[in-house]
């Protein structure tokens, strides 16, 4: 029979789980009111208390985000990001539905010492890959083209890794019982095991979105004119060398953010239910 | 570490560099024509700085004799345009010309990536000639780097100062008739400007490099050898600059900034009488006090307090470097250097900036613009009357920049002076020697 806790417990619990959830939401809320502050006021009306009415703007400044927008040539980075994520998502998520499956389902000479070798590759820092994917970038002639955002992306050891342990709980009595039917591995793994997975898929789908969405240090190593530059490098432009241009900063920063947001309330029941199942923490 | 492992992939590249032919040792060829020639700028600009740059850049390709075309391209922000160039070195895919501070210069030449520009400053047919007289010269030092033999690794096309910003209003309130030219005065000051009931104080602590650079040089010091064999960061000047900020923070006359540009926030607010900032800010510092809480006052910029002779100024900013490429397109560079060096485009750029030239006559182009910015006319003259100092232009200097800055934070917080600038000497001068070429 279980316990039942004091109601004192559960309201002091609860307590301590709103001041961690307000804790952690101020900073977004910092970005989005001095988003819609005027410069004087980031300077003269500042705070990090959201109940100080100093933290707060007296007169919403939207034009704050049309300043960003223009400015930092958004209009065409956001684009870039958007084509830029969905063929990077897209890619991860078939690779790693295929490899996963492979490395969870299939026999074959070698399974566990590749396994073993691509869980390596997670050791190694992306900066030390830094030069090796440039110069096969390079040698392939994609700088400044859309290949050089996306294919070095389009196969992740941590989502394959992630998936492969969701397709391994599966039993494989499924495969078995569709390949008596006469399904490939491929019509088992499209039409059992993806619909069995959806919300590790979900997590994968997730994570490398964000990632993608906010990567900067590659995109500006491969790309030399604005062509296929993401938001990421419209947001370093509010950066000067000398002083602040916070109010627009923080405007670029929630255009950014937005789609992030948008993605995660959709996917956020799957999410939850992909990292509770798997006991890994985000 | 992220940097010496850049260091360390690149070293290993360099024989993979046969891309390049090793043309920057040699003297500029007689009767060389870069006409047609295109060449690529990697800069560091954005915004109103972008387009005032690329329309130099695009004067320069309307009315060069030599049908020259540059492509001016926005490389990131400084970190971003060293990692995107070392990127490059690797892959032979250099760009013609690119924004470098003397220390990420120092880093590229490890790997031989660089043209000597002294061959272009020198040469009889293309070089400064009679108009070296007009270019500052200390700015000109800034770029030769001991380490490589006296190599010029870069060009500056602008510079900035280390100055000390202070609140007039406030300091004539206090009694005094100007700001301090000594430490001690610096310090009287603090003291009388400290009021914890308004939350006001004196000084707001900048821990960087750049800021220690200038109080050591203020005492008559310096922070590396000439021979650009290490550095020295033991030493009286230093032990004092360290002494005199930890006196001051442990009275509570000066706090550390946590929030970037926090100082400025504060000082607009009436908050904090002194702050030592760059020229560059002076814009925004002038925005700043324009909406500050108690209104607009009168604020001006002086030489950091000093006990040698003259001010010596910390004067620094990124220079543009040549990587080594075709002889033709490495001359190019130089002839786009030397356009927007010329007083007409310097003229626009001071105005647009508010960097300061590295010509004396480009004064004469400004027309009203000192008359209408008096701050930066005062920083003008004080750079005419100073001693220009430059940081040192090594080889892994910003990991010891980050050393400096740690190193000050942890005496600011009780660790012992002595102990803690033998331990900084140490650090700094490993560094150097796993940085050196």
């Amino acid at each position: 029979m279980v316990k039942e806790r004091s109601p004192w417990l559960k309201a002091l619990l609860l307590l301590l789980l709103i001041l961690g959830a307000f804790v952690s939401i101020i900073p977004f809320l910092f970005m989005v009111s001095h988003s819609l502050k005027t410069i004087a006021e980031t300077i003269t009306r500042s705070s990090a208390i959201p109940f100080d009415p100093k933290f707060w703007p007296q007169v919403p400044q939207w034009s704050n985000y049309r300043v960003a927008w223009q400015e930092a040539r958004f209009g065409l980075y956001f684009r870039n990001s958007v084509i830029i994520t969905a063929v990077t998502v897209g890619g991860v998520v078939i690779t790693s539905c295929l490899s996963a499956y492979a490395f969870a389902k299939l026999r074959f000479a070698g399974r566990d010492l590749i396994f073993a070798i691509l869980l390596s590759t997670l050791m190694i820092p992306q900066t030390v890959l830094l030069i090796p994917n440039f110069l096969i970038i390079a040698k392939l002639g994609w700088i400044d083209r859309l290949p050089a955002l996306t294919v070095p992306f389009l196969a992740s050891a941590f989502h394959i890794f992630l998936l492969r342990q969701f397709f391994s709980q599966i039993p494989n009595e499924l495969i078995e019982v569709a390949k008596i039917d006469g399904a490939t591995h491929l019509r088992s793994l499209i039409s059992i095991v993806v619909p069995l997975s959806k919300a590790p898929i979900f997590t994968v789908v997730f994570l490398s979105f964000i990632y993608t969405w906010n990567a900067l240090q590659w995109p500006l190593v491969v790309t030399q004119t604005p062509r296929w530059r993401p938001i990421t490098v419209g947001l370093s432009v509010f950066i000067t060398e000398a002083g602040p241009e916070t109010h627009l900063r923080m405007a670029g920063a929630v255009i950014a953010v937005l789609p992030v947001i948008a993605l995660y309330f959709v996917a956020q029941r799957q999410f939850t239910e992909a990292i509770t199942r798997s006991g890994l923490k985000e | 570490m992220k940097r010496s492992f850049i260091l360390i992939a690149v070293g290993l590249l360099a024989a993979a560099l046969c891309w390049g032919s090793p043309q920057g040792e040699e003297p500029v060829p007689q009767d060389l024509d870069p006409t047609g020639v295109e060449i690529t700028y990697w800069h560091q600009f954005t915004r109103f700085q972008q387009e005032t740059l690329e329309a130099l850049v695009e004067e320069f390709n309307n009315t060069n004799q030599w049908n020259i075309k540059v492509t001016a391209e926005f490389g990131g922000r400084y970190d971003d345009l060293y990692n995107k160039m070392v990127t490059a070195i690797a892959a032979g895919s250099v760009p013609d010309l690119v924004a470098a501070y003397q220390n990420e210069a120092a880093a590229y030449q490890a790997s031989g990536a660089l043209a000597d520009i002294n061959d272009y400053v020198d040469d009889p047919q293309w070089g400064l000639g009679d108009e070296r007289s007009d270019y500052f010269e200390g700015f000109l030092q800034q770029d030769v780097n001991a380490q490589f033999d006296g190599a010029r690794l870069g060009f500056p096309p602008n510079r900035s100062l280390e100055l000390l910003f202070y609140n007039v209003d406030w300091i004539e309130q206090m009694g005094f008739s100007g700001p301090p030219s000594s430490w001690d005065e610096f310090y009287q000051m603090c003291q009388k400007a400290t009021n914890p009931a308004e939350n006001q104080y004196g000084y707001a602590i900048n821990t960087g490099a750049s800021n220690v650079f200038a109080q050591v040089i203020s005492r008559g010091g310096e922070v590396a050898k000439a021979d650009g064999s290490g550095y020295t960061y033991d030493t009286r000047q230093m032990k004092d600059s360290m002494a005199f900020m930890k006196r001051l923070y442990d009275a509570k006359f000066s706090r550390k900034i946590a929030e970037r540009y926090g100082e400025q926030n504060d000082f607009a607010n009436w908050k904090v009488l002194f702050t030592m900032s760059s020229t560059a800010g002076l814009p925004y510092y002038e925005g700043s006090v324009a909406k500050g809480e108690q209104g607009p006052f009168e604020w001006s910029v002086a030489a950091v307090p000093y006990t040698t002779s003259r001010p010596a100024l910390d004067i620094y900013g990124a220079s543009v470097s040549i990587p080594k490429s075709t002889p033709q397109r490495q001359l190019a560079a130089w002839l786009l250097v030397k356009y927007l060096t010329q007083p007409g485009p310097q003229a626009k750029w001071v105005e647009a900036t508010n960097y300061f030239p590295v010509r004396k006559s480009t004064a004469a182009q400004l027309g009203d613009y000192l008359s209408k910015n008096p701050n930066y006319k005062i920083a003008y003259d004080l750079l005419l009357g100073s001693d220009a100092k430059a940081e040192p232009p090594f080889a892994g200097y910003s990991e010891v920049r980050d050393a400096v800055a740690a190193a000050f934070n942890k005496i600011l917080d009780g660790a012992d002076i002595d102990a803690t600038l033998r331990e900084l000497d140490a650090e700094a001068n490993e560094i150097h020697q796993e940085a050196a070429p």
